[in-house]
């Protein structure tokens, strides 16, 4: 190995990277819009469900009511429980009229008056059409003669404290960009290949060995840069931030040897771009886990960015340390260092 | 005795069933110029591969400098320098970035990229990105890039191909003065003029052989005829050739008759030149 | 300007077009994203609480939890399924049936039924497959409600359901991918490759080039835009207009993607803008498809005023008057470009000269 070879041609690489200045600062407005997307989504979840009730001489009903997840807002008229439901203040309006119980009590069957907003979805007005009879039910004596003894899996239970959306999208943003830098490299190494630059360089006392090198640390570098950078300012470094790091430098080893991949592959830039998607869809997958949990069955496991997607949202999300994920990180490393290696020997044989 | 720069032994290479070289061998001293000449698709280029280590030969051995090339690459190509046919420059970088890269890839600390630019002809542009030079400034920097770690064998492919007078002779100079500090060029041409002007001894390749490889006088002896190209005016006052050849007995005697006989307008003498005696040796042009 | 040379340069992008990855990109990546979300993605979006269940006999109550709008219900062969199912969060709410619960219930005998909550549940899903479920055990056993709900809606507002809501984002794939990419990636090549040089010092102009490229864009872009309408049977009642304004968006795509081909180096820089400019193209859609996201930064995207009257045509039923301004917007922003595009093309001249 070459180390002043190796230092030259990483030199030369970020040079070039940011000699072009349209590319670069393109670059830069990727991780500047991925991080405001962040902050401009939603820092909480609401899971309560928000109903207005306008009931004279019931207010015991608002209180036998609240629990978690159900607000009950007590308008004093029925205009001011219509606007609270036309102004999306809460997704139903109940009004519980003044004799209803009296009605109930004579075994009548009263009407109770239920207002939606027109594009309440048809589910949101039948649950809570359901919530209505059960709380008279309830009112009259009526007990239910099923009882669901309930058990949370699959252990800590998050209501009231949820992860809230943007933090869920959080290993998304950061797989995303160090994924990308697949076209970065691929494109590096592509270039070098059709300019023919690579042959001046392999009349020198540089090897094979240097040049990988050098592209692989400018590869992870540019990967791992972008993806830590990211985390740092969107707070996804706050729990375990050595793991989160760890599992990121990991992920920019495995995108630098599929970068090489690519390029081994690629005829031109084009084809940079036919591989680049494929195996940006292919990488991306397994973060929709996040997004939508219980989507993604097992056999995205073989999918090596799901140890990055799932160890990342573990430790940032939920707190998860060493002991939990560092069968994830060994799977990693061994993926990484698999691709690394293929993509070396299958790019030193284009270089031959 | 000192030993030879490039000594090679039933050297070969094929892509596939194609055989590119085909067990040549040949020796070039130190410090001596060798014109390597033939049409496209000779093995000329291949040839040049395998001594500098980009390609390991499949037959034979190559020696550089003493050093088996397939086996020392790393140390060869620290003692050569290579200029490309087909450019391939850093062209978002300026000339002189150009340059001090290859010199830190050469290991060398402190290198004059300013001064080698001014002996090519490019001193006020070595802060000027490639991108905008033209070609010939582009080649001459080829040839600069080639010179970086003052290399003991250069090996310059097509260094003047498509350049204007002014550049071609900028870098024929430039070739003498390597030669002068004691290096051995390699030089691989289609300009036979080149070749003859430059060259202590030429080699001819043609469909992977070497088939001729002599000094330009030696072959141009060997293969070549002396004539005298006279041109005369007939009475209708048409310009015609004549050709005596030099060097035979009856020479004398048709020079007189040529003389006596015809109103002699021009004459002067002609030596055959290397693609004259390439074709005669392979039957076919040097640029076929 | 001659037709003639145009339509020649047009015909050879045609031909060299099916053998370009870009161009069988553009045709199909809209086609199968939107097979795929549709088909795939649109049930994930919905708000609605899932509900397994494990029914041990052969109880009605699955069938009501089918049929209950309320929630999206799905039924497992096995205990251990429904547990692994709640516990990564496929479900929401699991429920165990035990044999014979229908009888036991409609003999009005107390009934214990193990439930189980996936941790991650929010807090109204709940609640609301709780009340539900309640509910549809008392019909089960044949209670009778003891009142009437009457259901009073407000405003004019219609719920877009979220399969809908997808639609902008597959629009704006189908007329963008292949209109703006194409184009550009056209010019780039015959950049790197002087081609164009080559063509410009025949009688062909540089406008002959651009406009050839454009009709390109323009052609697939519009055809595209078209097949996803088709495709996901969005044509609502003014067919022609929405396909007036495909045909506006088909133009802002062709010039934004010549503009890119000009002013782009080279791939590596077309790739960049691919990179981090894909969010101002599909801003718009990304905002339907999330509503807690203030809609209202929607309208600082260009493509906004293509992809709100497409909705408002084909979802909302709506009509020219509802769509008017957009139309004059769109329409602005393209002679904008256009003049963009001139300046793109002065520019470019100068650099192959």
């Amino acid at each position: 190995m070459n180390p002043r070879g190796i230092r030259a041609l990483v030199s030369k690489d970020f040079t070039l990277f940011f000699r072009n200045r349209f590319f670069a600062l393109v670059t830069s407005l990727a991780l500047i819009v991925y991080v405001m997307l962040y902050f401009v989504m939603p820092g909480s979840v609401d899971e309560t469900l928000e109903i207005g009730l306008y009931a004279p001489g019931w207010s015991p009903v608002a209180g036998d009511v609240q629990q978690q997840g159900l607000e009950i807002h007590v308008a004093e008229s029925l205009e001011e429980l219509e606007d609270g439901v036309a102004d999306h203040d809460y997704v139903a309006g109940i009004v519980l009229a003044a004799d209803l119980p009296d009605e109930l009590v004579s075994g009548q069957k009263p009407r109770i008056d239920l207002y939606f907003a027109s594009d309440t979805p048809e589910e949101a007005k039948e649950a809570v059409s359901s919530l209505i009879r059960e709380l008279i039910y309830a009112q009259t004596g009526q007990p239910l003669v099923v009882d669901f003894s309930t058990q949370v899996l699959p252990g800590p239970d998050m209501a009231g404290k949820q992860i809230p959306p943007r933090d869920r999208m959080r290993p998304l943003f950061a797989v995303l960009l160090i994924v990308f830098e697949t076209y970065g490299l691929a494109t590096l190494i592509t270039e070098e290949i059709e300019h023919r630059t690579i042959q001046a360089l392999l009349v020198t006392p540089v090897s094979i060995k240097d040049l990988f090198a050098a592209k692989g640390f400018t590869g992870i570098t540019l990967a791992f840069g972008q993806g830590a950078l990211f985390m740092v300012l969107v707070g996804g470094l706050n729990q375990q931030p050595v793991i989160v790091i760890l599992a990121l430098l990991l992920a920019a080893l495995l995108v630098t040897g599929i970068g090489f991949l690519i390029a081994s592959l690629a005829r031109d830039m084009m084809s940079v771009l036919a591989w680049g998607v494929l195996a940006l869809v292919i990488l991306v997958i397994p973060s929709m886990g996040t997004l939508f949990p219980g989507v993604i069955t097992e056999w995205v496991k073989v999918i090596p960015s799901y140890y990055v997607v799932d160890t990342v949202d573990r430790v940032a999300s939920y707190g998860s340390g060493w002991v939990d994920i560092w069968q994830n990180l060994l799977i990693l490393l061994a993926f990484s260092v698999a691709f690394l290696l293929i993509g070396m020997v299958a790019l030193r044989r284009r270089f031959q | 005795m000192a030993q030879d720069a490039i000594a090679v032994e039933e050297l070969a290479y094929l892509y596939g069933d194609l055989v590119a070289v085909d067990h040549i061998s040949f020796k070039v001293a130190e410090g001596e110029i060798l014109g390597f000449l033939g049409p496209n698709g000779a093995g000329k280029t291949t040839t040049v591969k395998m001594l500098t280590g980009q390609l390991k030969p499949k037959g034979g051995k190559a020696q550089v400098l003493g050093m088996d090339v397939a086996r020392n690459a790393g140390k060869v190509r620290g003692e050569i320098g290579v200029c490309f046919e087909q450019t391939n420059l850093y062209e978002q970088m300026s000339a002189l970035e150009n340059l001090h890269l290859f010199a830190r890839l050469f290991g060398i600390s402190s290198f004059d990229g300013q001064a080698l630019l001014k002996r090519v002809g490019l001193a006020g542009r070595e802060k000027d990105k490639v991108e905008g030079y033209s070609k010939g400034m582009k080649q001459r920097l080829m040839v600069a890039r080639s010179l970086v770690n003052r290399p003991r064998i250069l090996f310059l492919d097509e260094p003047t191909a498509g350049l204007d007078p002014a550049s071609a002779e900028a870098i024929r100079a430039v070739i003498l003065e390597e030669r002068q500090r004691g290096a051995t060029v390699f030089l691989t041409t289609h300009d036979m003029m080149e070749a003859d002007k430059l060259s202590d001894r030429v080699a001819f390749m043609d469909k992977g052989k070497i088939v001729a490889l002599d000094t330009p006088h030696n072959l141009k002896q060997q293969y070549g005829k002396r004539a005298l190209k006279a041109k005369v005016q007939t009475p209708a006052g048409e310009l015609q050739d004549r050709e005596v050849v030099l060097d035979q007995p009856e020479t004398p005697d048709l020079i007189q008759k040529l003389f006596a006989g015809e109103k002699v307008v021009t004459i002067h003498s002609e030596e055959a030149t290397l693609e004259d005696i390439f074709i005669k040796i392979t039957g076919r042009g040097l640029k076929e | 300007m001659s037709v003639r040379r145009v339509a020649v340069l047009l015909k050879r992008e045609l031909l060299q077009g099916p053998k370009s990855f870009i161009f069988l990109w553009s045709v199909v990546l809209p086609i199968v994203m939107s097979l795929v979300l549709s088909l795939v993605f649109g049930t994930l979006f919905s708000d609605k609480p899932r509900l397994g269940i494990f029914d041990e006999d052969a109880s009605g109550l699955v069938n009501l939890a089918r049929e209950s709008p309320s929630m999206s219900t799905r039924e497992y062969g096995a205990v251990n399924d429904l547990e692994e199912a709640v516990r990564i969060g496929a479900v929401d709410f699991g429920i165990v049936l035990p044999e014979d619960f229908d009888s036991l219930v409609a003999e009005g005998q107390h009934v214990e039924v193990t439930a189980y909550v996936w941790g991650e549940s929010l807090a109204k899903h709940r609640i609301v497959a709780q009340v539900t479920l309640q509910d549809l055990v008392r019909e089960l056993s044949g209670q009778e409600a003891p009142v009437d709900v009457s259901i009073n809606t407000l405003g004019d507002e219609v719920s877009i359901p979220w399969s809908d809501r997808l639609l902008p984002l597959l629009v704006l794939m189908a007329v963008f991918v292949g209109g703006m990419f194409l184009p550009a990636t056209s010019l780039v090549t015959e950049k790197q490759k002087r081609t164009l040089e080559a063509l410009t010092v025949t009688p062909t102009t540089l406008h002959e080039v651009f406009l050839a490229k454009g009709i390109l864009g323009f052609s697939i872009s519009l055809t595209m835009g078209l097949i996803i309408l088709a495709l996901n049977q969005a044509f609502g009642a003014q067919p022609g207009l929405l396909a007036l304004m495909l045909a506006l968006g088909a133009v802002m795509a062709a010039e934004l993607g010549l503009i890119l081909g000009s002013f782009a180096k080279d791939m590596s820089s077309l790739f960049a803008v691919w990179k981090s400019g894909g969010i101002l193209l599909f801003g718009p859609a990304i905002i339907y498809l999330f509503p807690e996201i203030p809609q209202w930064i929607g309208q600082i995207f260009p493509t906004y005023y293509l992809v709100e009257p497409v909705v408002r045509i084909s979802q909302q039923g709506g009509g020219w008057s509802d769509i008017a301004a957009h139309v004059f917007v769109l329409v602005g922003l393209d002679v904008i470009l256009v003049a963009i595009v001139a300046l793109a093309l002065r520019r470019m001249r100068r650099v192959i000269a």
